[in-house]
C-alpha cells in the first residue's frame, strides 16, 4: 500500500486535487512539502481558486502583496466608474444600487465635492452576478489605498474610444501611465513603455499583454532551470516542450521533463530566470532533432511547396537560417552533427523522392557560402523514414520497411544495413510500432523499438559484426524518447533517474500521456506506475520534444 | 479466477442480445470480464482497442497498475454510470447520480480513495478522476498541514527554517483550521 503514496507527490494528480481547493486550503497546501509547494504555489492555481467562486473569466495582473489572494470576499471586487460631468455620489449610488457610505468608504472620500478631481470612482459590487464571466484587473487604487480586483463594465480595454488611452497624447499623461504601469507590473521603464507601445497606448491592454507574457514566462522559467547547491552556475539540465498536436499555443503547452527532479532538488521558483521563447519560430514548425541546447526545425513554405530549415536555441534565442532548397519537403527528415556554434556542424536532410533518395548536407562552418550539397541514390522501396541520426561521421536512417541506411559523409557512400527487428510475415505490421535511433553516451548507435502496449527494447549496433545486440541496462543514464530522443547522464543529483526510460510524444499517442519505463533486471522492462509523470493535461496528446542540455 | 463476480452482476443489466465482453487483467492476475460499453469508459482500454485493429475479443488486456480491489470500485462506478446513460441517454438523472456518488464515496476509506485515484489516473477515466480528486479535496478541506501530510502519506522535506518561513508567509491561511 505504502508504495502508492509517493504518487501523491506526482504533480499531475496533485494538481487535480489542489485545483479543487479554496484559497486558504491552497495556501496551507504550500506548506506540506516541496513538491506540494511547487504545485500549489503555481499562480494559475491560485488565481483559479480566487476567481472560481465568482465564476470570473479572468483576473489580470499580479498583486504586490501575495496576501491579496487570502480573501476573495466580495469586498475585494469593485467596479470602475469613470466620472462624467453630471455624476454625483448619490446618483452613482442609485445607478449601482449601493449605499452612498459604501462608495465613500471604499474611495476614502471625506466629502462629496472631491469627485471631480478624480478620474474614476470604485463602486462596491452589490450583485455578484456582474462578476460572472467578467475580467478583473488587480489595481492598487491610490484612493482606496489597497489592491482591488477592478471590473470594467464599459467593455474591453482596446475597443473603447475616448477611454484612458486618449490621455496618452500629452507627454505628462504618458509619463503618468508609464509610471503606473511600471508600478503595477513591477518592471523597469523600458519594459512598461514596450508593453504600452504594443498595446497602442492602452494601459489596460498593456497590462493584459504583460500578464499573459508573465504566465508564459513563468511556465518556462519554472520548467527550465534547476539550481543545485554547491554549483557555481545555474545548471540547465534539460527541458521539453509538449507541443499540442496543432502547435498553436506554445505558452499553454510548455511542459517539464524533470518533474521527477523535484525529488532530487526543489526548483527554486524565486531564483528562476526568465526565458521568453520566440514562439513565432516554433509555431507550425516541425522539430527534427536537438543537440547541445539547439533545435533543428523546418517550416513548410506553402508557396513553393518546399521546406526551409533553421536552427534555434531557446537559451539565447539565436536563430540560424539555412538556405532554401527545392528538394526538401514536409516529409524530409533531418538531423545535425553538433552544436551549430562549432565550425564542424553538419546538417543532414533525407528526402524520399520519386524512385530516388536525396541526402542533402550543409556545413555551417563556411559562413559565406552556406549551401546544400545533395547526393541522390536509387530507390524509394524502403518506405517512409522513421528516424535519422548522425553518429561518428555516419548518417543513419531507419526506414519503416525494416532496413537501415547509412551515409558516410566523407566518402558519400550509401549503404543498407539490417534492421534490429527484421521484417517477417508476423512482424510486418502493427508489431513494432515505433522505432527510434539514438546516439549512446559512448558514440554507439542504438535503436529503441516499442511495441504496444508496454514493451520496449533497445538494441546496439555492432558495425564490425553488422549485427544488433540487445541492451539490458542503461546504468547511470536515462533515455528520453519522443519527437526528439536522447540519452542523458543521470548521476549525482539526478541518480534517481538512473536506468529509466521516459517516453513522450509520438511514443505515447495511444495513451495521450507519457509513460515511464523502468529497467529492473532480471524482470526486464515494465511500465512505471507512480512514475507516470509530467502529464499536465491527460486528455490532449502532447508531443514531447526533449532538448538536450547545452555543453558546458 | 473469480471473474464470476464481474459477469454475474452484469447479467442483470444485459439486454436480450449477447453483449460483447472485454477481458481486463489486474496487477494481481485476476481477469475481469467487462461489458464493452463499461470498459470503453476506461480511456486506456478504448485507445488500446481503437489503435490496435488486430486485437480480438479474446485479447486479455493487462493493467499492471491496477489492483483487484481498485478495479472492483472502478467498475462499480462505471457500471452505475453506464446504467444511468442507458436509462436516460439524453441527460443523466442528476439527483440520482449525486445520490449514488455520495453513497459510493461514503463507503470508501481514505486508503481506498487514494488507491482508486491512482488507478483512475492510470486508466484515464477523467470523469471518475475528477470526481475522486474532488472527494479528496473535500476530505482535506480546512484541515491542518499535519493532517494533510498524514492523509496523503507525504513526508515533510522542508528544513524547520523553510517551514517556519512559509508558515509566516501564509499566516493568514492558518486561522480557524479544524482540530485534527
Amino acid at each position: 500500500m505504502n508504495s502508492h503514496f509517493g504518487a501523491f507527490t506526482c504533480p499531475d494528480t496533485l494538481r487535480l486535487i489542489l485545483s479543487k481547493l479554496a484559497v486558504t486550503d491552497l495556501a496551507r497546501a504550500c506548506c506540506v512539502c516541496r513538491v506540494w509547494n511547487a504545485v500549489a504555489c503555481d499562480n494559475d492555481l491560485i488565481v483559479d481558486a480566487f476567481r472560481s467562486p465568482w465564476k470570473l473569466r479572468e483576473v489580470v495582473g499580479r498583486p504586490i502583496n501575495s496576501s491579496f489572494w487570502r480573501d476573495n470576499g466580495i469586498a475585494k471586487f469593485a467596479v470602475s466608474h469613470r466620472i462624467a460631468r453630471s455624476d454625483t455620489v448619490q446618483s452613482l449610488a442609485v445607478k449601482y444600487s449601493v449605499q452612498v457610505m459604501d462608495i465613500k468608504r471604499l474611495n476614502n472620500m471625506m466629502s462629496d465635492h472631491g469627485i471631480y478631481s478624480r478620474e474614476r470612482l470604485l463602486i462596491p459590487v452589490s450583485n455578484p452576478d456582474i462578476l460572472i464571466d467578467g475580467t478583473c484587473y488587480i489595481e492598487l487604487d491610490t484612493h482606496a489605498k489597497r489592491e482591488v480586483a477592478v471590473l470594467y463594465l464599459e467593455g474591453e480595454p482596446d475597443r473603447k474610444p475616448g477611454s484612458l488611452s486618449t490621455r496618452v497624447t500629452s507627454a505628462q499623461g504618458k509619463r503618468m501611465i508609464i509610471d503606473s504601469l511600471r508600478r503595477s507590473m513591477r518592471v523597469d521603464d523600458a519594459t512598461a513603455q514596450y508593453y504600452l507601445s504594443i498595446s497602442n497606448g492602452d494601459p489596460r491592454a498593456a497590462l493584459s499583454k504583460y500578464s499573459a507574457d508573465l504566465g508564459w514566462e513563468r511556465n518556462i522559467g519554472s520548467t527550465v532551470l534547476f539550481q543545485f547547491p554547491g554549483r557555481p552556475v545555474v545548471e540547465v539540465l534539460q527541458f521539453c516542450f509538449g507541443f499540442l498536436e496543432d502547435l498553436l499555443s506554445i505558452k499553454d503547452v510548455l511542459n517539464i521533463i524533470a518533474e521527477q527532479l523535484l525529488y532530487v532538488e526543489q526548483i527554486q521558483f524565486r531564483s528562476k530566470r526568465n526565458y521568453i521563447l520566440d514562439n513565432e519560430i516554433l509555431i507550425g514548425a516541425k522539430v527534427h532533432a536537438s543537440k547541445h541546447g539547439w533545435l533543428l526545425l523546418s517550416r513548410k513554405n506553402h508557396v513553393r511547396m518546399s521546406s526551409s530549415f533553421l536552427l534555434y536555441t531557446p537559451f539565447t534565442h539565436k536563430i540560424i537560417r539555412l538556405p532554401e532548397s527545392h528538394i526538401m519537403n514536409d516529409d524530409s527528415m533531418a538531423t545535425f552533427s553538433t552544436a551549430p556554434t562549432s565550425p564542424d556542424c553538419l546538417i543532414f536532410v533525407l528526402t524520399v523522392g520519386c524512385r530516388k533518395l536525396y541526402v542533402s548536407t550543409c556545413r555551417l562552418g563556411n559562413k559565406i557560402m552556406k549551401v546544400w550539397r545533395t547526393v541522390s541514390f536509387d530507390g524509394d522501396q524502403h518506405g517512409k523514414v522513421d528516424s535519422v541520426i548522425f553518429v561518428g561521421g555516419v548518417y543513419y536512417c531507419l526506414f519503416c520497411n525494416k532496413v537501415m541506411g547509412s551515409f558516410k559523409v566523407d566518402q558519400e557512400d550509401w549503404k543498407i544495413h539490417p534492421h534490429p527487428v527484421p521484417a517477417t510475415a508476423a512482424h510486418q505490421k502493427n508489431e513494432w510500432n515505433e522505432n527510434c535511433l539514438i546516439e549512446s553516451h559512448d558514440g554507439n548507435l542504438l535503436v529503441a523499438c516499442r511495441r504496444f502496449p508496454d514493451s520496449l527494447q533497445i538494441f546496439r549496433y555492432d558495425q564490425s559484426e553488422i549485427k544488433w545486440f540487445k541492451v539490458e541496462k542503461l546504468g547511470y543514464r536515462m533515455l528520453l524518447l519522443g519527437v526528439t530522443s536522447m540519452i542523458l547522464p543521470a548521476d549525482e543529483e539526478a541518480s534517481k533517474l538512473a536506468n529509466t526510460i521516459h517516453v513522450g510524444g509520438q511514443y505515447c499517442s495511444s495513451f495521450g500521456s507519457c509513460l515511464c519505463y523502468f529497467y529492473e533486471p532480471p524482470r526486464g522492462l515494465f511500465l512505471g506506475n507512480k512514475e507516470k509523470i509530467w502529464i499536465y493535461d491527460r486528455i490532449d496528446k502532447k508531443k514531447k520534444i526533449w532538448i538536450q542540455p547545452p555543453q558546458h | 479466477m473469480s471473474s464470476s463476480i464481474a459477469s454475474s452482476s452484469s447479467s442483470s443489466s444485459s439486454s436480450s442480445k449477447k453483449e460483447k465482453k472485454i477481458s481486463l487483467k489486474t496487477s494481481d492476475g485476476e481477469v475481469f470480464e467487462v461489458e464493452e460499453p463499461v470498459a470503453m469508459q476506461l480511456e486506456i482500454v478504448r485507445s488500446f482497442f481503437a489503435d490496435n485493429e488486430d486485437v480480438t475479443e479474446q485479447t486479455v488486456m493487462p493493467l499492471p497498475n491496477v489492483s483487484t480491489a481498485a478495479m472492483h470500485g472502478i467498475l462499480e462506478y462505471c457500471r452505475a454510470h453506464e446504467e444511468f446513460r442507458r436509462r436516460m441517454p439524453e441527460a443523466a438523472p442528476e439527483e440520482e447520480v449525486r445520490a449514488f456518488e455520495a453513497g459510493y464515496v461514503d463507503r470508501k476509506s481514505n486508503e481506498e480513495l487514494k488507491e482508486m485515484i491512482l488507478a483512475a489516473n492510470y486508466l484515464n477515466i477523467s470523469k471518475l478522476l475528477d470526481f475522486l480528486t474532488g472527494v479528496a479535496a473535500k476530505r482535506i478541506e480546512n484541515k491542518s498541514v499535519e493532517y494533510v501530510r498524514a492523509f496523503f502519506g507525504v513526508e515533510n522535506d522542508f528544513t524547520p527554517e523553510e517551514e517556519a518561513n512559509l508558515r509566516r508567509e501564509y499566516e493568514w491561511a492558518f486561522e480557524g483550521v479544524d482540530e485534527d
